[in-house]
C-alpha cells in the first residue's frame, strides 16, 4: 500500500476482497505503521470484512483515532468481530464529543441489542441525541420505558417517538399495562413517526389479537385521520 | 445683579487668574496656610462629615424621565428623604444644604433636612459646567466656553454666590483653562492652566498665592482632614515645602501602581467637563487618606476601586493585601473614610468594608438603582462583632473566574498577585483557572506562565488529579487546559504524571494545541512506559495532511523517541523517514535529526 494515495486506497480495498490468511496480515502492518486518512478508512473497511478476532486490538487503537472519519468506520468494522472487547468500544464511543461518532456507536449497539447501553443511550437523548432514540427502544427495559413516558416535552418528540416504538414493535416488551402507556404517549406526540409507529404496530399483531394496547393505537390513529 | 458683579470684580483688581501673578512665592504661601489655620506648615482641617448636622450621608442619584435624589442616614440606616430631581452633577454638601446642577441650566441648594428646593439659580446655558464646591457660606463654580478657543478672549470663569441664599457675590474670567474648585476655610482653590494652582479669597475673589509645579500637571485639587492635596501622577500636598514646585523637595505621596492600573487616577480630573457628573471614574479610582503629618498613607494602604471589585494595595509596592469583589452590578460610588470603606452599588446596595481586612462589616440598600452617590461619611465605622478577614487567595480566584470580559487587565493584575502569595493554596488556584471553562485566551495564558512558574514537587497530586479529567461527553466532563498542565508537568518531571498524559496523547478529544506540550512533558518524565505511545502517536499521524498546521508535537515525538527509545525505534524512524507516505516536512526533519544523532546518544530510557 506504498506509492500514491489512489492506488494505495484501491489496494487496501482490494485486499478486503481476498480470500487469503495473508491479505488481513497486510492491511495489520500497514494500519499499524500509519497511513494517510483516505487510506487508512479503505484498510480499516477491508479489515472489517476479514471479521478477525486478531484485528481487535488495532481497531481499538483507531477507533479512538483524532479523525472523525476513522474512528467511525473502525467502530463499524470492529462490530463484525465476535470479541468480548467489542462492546465496551462501542460503549465509550457513546462518550464521543463527535455527534456523528456517537450516533454509529448508538445505531451499532442497538443493532446488537447491548442491554449495557440502556443507561447511557437514555443519557445521550436526554442530552438531546435523536440518534439515540431508534437505539433506546431495542433495548430499553421497563424502567427505561416508564422514563422515556415522563420525559414528553423535554426531549425532541422525534426521537421520543423512535424509541417508543421501537419498544412498542418488540414482542419481549411489557406488560400490557405499559405497552397502553407507550401508545398513549404516542398518541400526544406529534408529527408522523408516532403515526406509523402506531400503524406499524396495528399491522403486526395477528386479526384475533384484541389486547388493549391494540385498541388504545386504533382510537388514537382513528382520532389523528379525522382530525 | 449682573452690574454689581462688574463692580466686584473691579473692586479686586485685575491680577487674579493674570499671566504676570507671582508663583512659588513664599510670603503668598506663609499668608495662605496661615489663612488655612495651618499648625507648622501643615493645614488641619476639621475631621468627620462637613454637613452641618455631622450625619453621616449617602446622596444618591437617580437619572432619567423619573430621576431621584436621595438622602440616606447611614447611622440610622434609612433614608432621610427622597426627591424627584433631574440631577445632572455631582452632589456637593456643605453646612446644611446640598448642591447639585438640575437639568441643563440650574444650579439648585437643597435643605440637607428635607430636600426642598432653597434656592435655585440660572447657569449659563452656553457653557459647560466643570465642577462645584461650597463650605456653608461661599459656593463657587467654574464653567468653560464651549467651542475653540480665541487668543485674548475669556476661556473660563469662576463665580461666587452666597451658599445661604444663592445671592451672586463676583465673578472672574480667565484666558487660561480653569477646573474644578475646592473650597475650604474660606479659600477657593482653582487648577489653573494644567501647571497652577490659584488661591483666592472666597469673599472677594482675590488672588492670594500661586502655587506652580515644575514636573507634572495639576489636575485636581482636595481637600481632606489631613490637608489640601493637589497633583495629577502623585499627590503634592499643600503645606511650606510646595513652593519648590517639585516632587523631591515637596511632601509628595505616589503609589507604585501595576502597569494593569496606570489609568486609575487619585481625584477627578478637574478640566473634564465629563466629570463634573457621575460617571465612569467614579467606577476605577484610587481610594487614599494620608497619616496626620502628611508624610504617607494610612496603613500604609491604597485602595483600588475598579467597577467591581476594590483591591487594597500597598501604598510602597502596589501588591494586593487584601480583595473584594462585589457581585453581579458596578459600584457606582465609593469612600475611603478612615476605619471603613464605603462603596455603593448600582443597584443601590451600600456595603462596608474594613479597611484593614477587607471584611464586609456592614449593608444598606436605598432601595432605587443609582447612577452615582456622594458620601459624606468621614470617620464613619459600621458597628461590627467578629468579622473574618476577606481571603486574598479565593478572591483573587474568584475575580479571574468572573465571566465578565471587561476586566481583563484585572484578572491579569490578579494572577501576578496571586504568584506572590506564599499560600501553597496558590498552585490549587491557579490550576483551577486554566481548567476553568470562561478565561479568555490572555488570562488563560499567563495564569500558564505564572503555574508552571510556582509548581514544585507539592504541586505533584494536585497536578495529577487535573490531569485525571478527560472528556467525555456523557459525563459532560470536559479536559480543559492540558497544555499549561502538561507544561507544569514538564517541570516537576514526576514518573506519577506519565500516565495521564500518555492518556491524554492518545485522545482524540486533546486539543490539536496541547499536544506538543503533552510530547515535551513525556520526554521530560523521560519515562519509558511512555516510548510506545509515541511511538504510535507518530505513526498514527505521520501521514496526515490536517498535522502539516501543528508540526511541532510531531517532531518533538520524534525527538523524543530518538532520546527515549533504542535501535528499534531507530529503526521506526528510518522507516518514517523513507516512507512515501509520510508528510514531507516530517521526513526532512526526521532525516535531518538521524543524520545529526546527536540526541540519541545524550539520553536513555528510566
Amino acid at each position: 500500500m506504498g506509492g500514491d494515495g489512489d492506488r494505495a486506497t484501491s489496494a487496501a480495498s482490494s485486499l478486503g476482497a481476498l480470500h487469503d490468511a495473508r491479505a488481513t496480515d497486510v492491511l495489520h502492518g500497514a494500519l499499524e505503521l500509519g497511513l494517510p486518512p483516505r487510506v487508512a478508512a479503505a484498510a480499516l473497511e477491508a479489515l472489517g470484512v476479514k471479521k478477525s478476532p486478531a484485528s481487535v486490538d488495532l481497531l481499538r487503537r483507531y477507533a479512538q483515532h483524532r479523525r472523525p472519519e476513522l474512528r467511525k468506520v473502525a467502530l463499524e468494522a470492529i462490530a463484525g468481530l465476535a470479541a468480548p472487547a467489542v462492546p465496551s468500544v462501542l460503549l465509550s464511543a457513546l462518550a464521543d464529543t463527535d455527534a456523528t461518532v456517537r450516533a454509529k456507536a448508538a445505531r451499532i449497539l442497538g443493532e446488537r441489542r447491548e442491554k449495557a447501553a440502556e443507561d447511557p443511550l437514555l443519557r445521550l437523548l436526554i442530552r438531546g441525541d435523536e440518534a439515540a432514540g431508534a437505539p433506546l427502544g431495542v433495548v430499553a427495559g421497563i424502567g427505561t420505558a416508564k422514563k422515556l413516558i415522563e420525559l414528553v416535552g423535554q426531549v425532541s418528540d422525534r426521537a421520543l417517538a423512535l424509541a417508543l416504538a421501537g419498544c412498542l414493535v418488540r414482542p419481549d416488551f411489557g406488560p400490557e399495562p405499559l405497552r397502553v402507556d407507550v401508545v398513549k404517549t404516542l398518541g400526544k406526540l406529534p408529527g408522523s413517526e408516532p403515526v406509523a409507529a402506531l400503524e406499524d404496530y396495528d399491522r403486526g399483531l395477528s386479526e384475533k389479537d384484541d389486547r388493549p394496547s391494540r385498541a388504545e393505537a386504533r382510537r388514537i390513529l382513528e382520532g389523528r385521520k379525522a382530525q | 445683579m449682573r452690574v454689581a458683579w462688574l463692580v466686584l470684580v473691579a473692586g479686586c483688581g485685575a491680577t487674579a487668574f493674570s499671566p504676570h501673578f507671582p508663583d512659588n512665592d513664599r510670603a503668598d504661601l506663609r499668608a495662605v496656610l496661615a489663612r488655612m489655620g495651618a499648625a507648622g506648615g501643615a493645614p488641619v482641617f476639621a475631621a468627620g462629615p462637613v454637613n452641618a448636622a455631622k450625619r453621616p450621608l449617602v446622596l444618591a442619584a437617580s437619572r432619567g424621565p423619573d430621576g431621584r435624589l436621595v438622602a440616606y442616614d447611614l447611622a440610622a440606616k434609612k433614608a432621610l428623604w427622597t426627591q424627584p430631581s433631574d440631577v445632572r452633577s455631582r452632589v456637593v454638601l456643605a453646612g446644611d444644604l446640598a448642591f447639585h446642577r438640575e437639568g441643563k441650566s440650574a444650579l439648585v441648594a437643597r435643605s440637607l433636612r428635607s430636600g426642598a428646593v432653597r434656592w435655585r439659580a440660572p447657569l449659563p446655558t452656553s457653557g459647560r459646567l466643570l465642577g462645584v464646591a461650597s463650605d456653608g457660606r461661599h459656593l463657587v463654580y467654574v464653567t468653560e466656553a464651549e467651542g475653540s478657543r480665541v487668543e485674548g478672549h475669556e476661556v473660563a470663569s469662576l463665580t461666587a454666590l452666597d451658599a445661604a441664599s444663592g445671592a451672586a457675590k463676583w465673578r472672574l474670567g480667565a484666558q487660561g483653562r480653569m477646573g474644578a474648585p475646592a473650597l475650604t476655610g474660606g479659600l477657593v482653590l482653582v487648577p489653573f492652566s494644567h501647571q497652577y494652582l490659584c488661591v483666592l479669597d472666597a469673599r472677594t475673589g482675590r488672588e492670594l498665592g500661586r502655587l506652580r509645579n515644575r514636573e507634572e500637571e495639576i489636575e485636581f485639587v482636595v481637600p481632606t482632614p489631613e490637608g489640601v492635596f493637589y497633583g495629577s501622577r502623585g499627590l503634592f500636598r499643600l503645606d511650606t515645602k510646595a513652593v519648590q514646585g517639585v516632587a523631591a523637595r515637596a511632601t509628595y505621596l505616589r503609589v507604585p501602581l501595576p502597569a494593569e492600573f496606570l489609568r486609575a487616577a487619585y481625584a477627578t480630573d478637574a478640566y473634564s467637563a465629563a466629570q463634573s457628573q457621575y460617571t465612569a471614574y467614579d467606577r476605577n479610582r484610587l481610594l487614599w487618606r494620608v497619616t496626620s503629618d502628611g508624610a504617607g498613607f494610612r496603613d500604609q494602604l491604597v485602595f483600588l476601586h475598579n467597577y467591581r471589585f476594590v483591591f487594597a494595595m500597598s501604598a510602597t509596592t502596589g501588591s494586593a493585601r487584601w480583595a473584594y469583589a462585589y457581585p453581579g452590578e458596578d459600584l457606582v460610588a465609593s469612600a475611603h473614610l478612615g476605619q471603613d470603606l464605603l462603596l455603593v452599588s448600582a443597584k443601590g446596595d451600600i456595603v462596608a468594608l474594613d479597611a484593614l481586612t477587607g471584611a464586609a462589616v456592614g449593608t444598606h440598600t436605598l432601595g432605587m438603582p443609582v447612577v452615582g452617590a456622594t458620601i459624606d461619611a468621614d470617620g464613619f465605622a459600621a458597628p461590627r462583632g467578629p468579622t473574618a478577614a476577606a481571603d486574598l487567595t479565593e478572591t483573587l480566584t474568584e475575580i479571574i473566574w468572573d465571566p465578565d470580559r471587561r476586566f481583563e487587565q484585572v484578572k491579569l493584575f490578579c494572577i501576578a498577585e496571586l504568584s506572590r502569595i506564599a499560600d501553597p493554596r496558590v498552585v490549587g488556584a491557579l490550576i483551577r483557572i486554566v481548567t476553568h471553562e470562561n478565561v479568555d485566551r490572555t488570562v488563560y495564558a499567563r495564569a500558564a506562565e505564572t503555574l508552571i512558574a510556582r509548581v514544585d514537587s507539592a504541586s505533584t497530586p494536585e497536578l495529577q488529579s487535573a490531569l485525571m479529567v478527560r472528556t467525555d461527553y456523557l459525563a459532560a466532563t470536559r479536559a480543559r487546559g492540558v497544555d499549561a498542565l502538561a507544561g507544569a508537568a514538564a517541570k516537576l518531571r514526576a514518573r506519577d504524571l506519565a500516565p495521564p498524559l500518555i492518556e491524554h496523547l492518545l485522545d482524540a478529544e486533546t486539543p490539536v494545541t496541547a499536544l506538543a506540550s503533552i510530547v515535551a512533558a513525556l520526554v521530560a518524565i523521560g519515562e519509558a512506559s511512555a516510548v510506545e505511545p509515541l511511538a504510535q502517536f507518530l505513526l498514527d499521524h505521520r501521514a496526515d495532511e490536517a498535522m502539516e498546521e501543528h508540526p511541532e508535537a510531531l517532531r518533538a515525538a520524534a525527538d523524543g523517541l530518538m532520546r527515549l527509545g533504542g535501535p528499534t525505534h531507530r529503526q521506526l524512524l528510518a522507516f518514517i523517514e523513507g516512507d512515501g507516505h509520510t508528510r514531507p516536512f516530517l521526513r526532512a526533519y526526521v532525516g535531518d535529526a538521524l543524520r545529526a544523532k546527536g540526541p540519541a546518544k545524550t539520553a536513555t530510557a528510566h
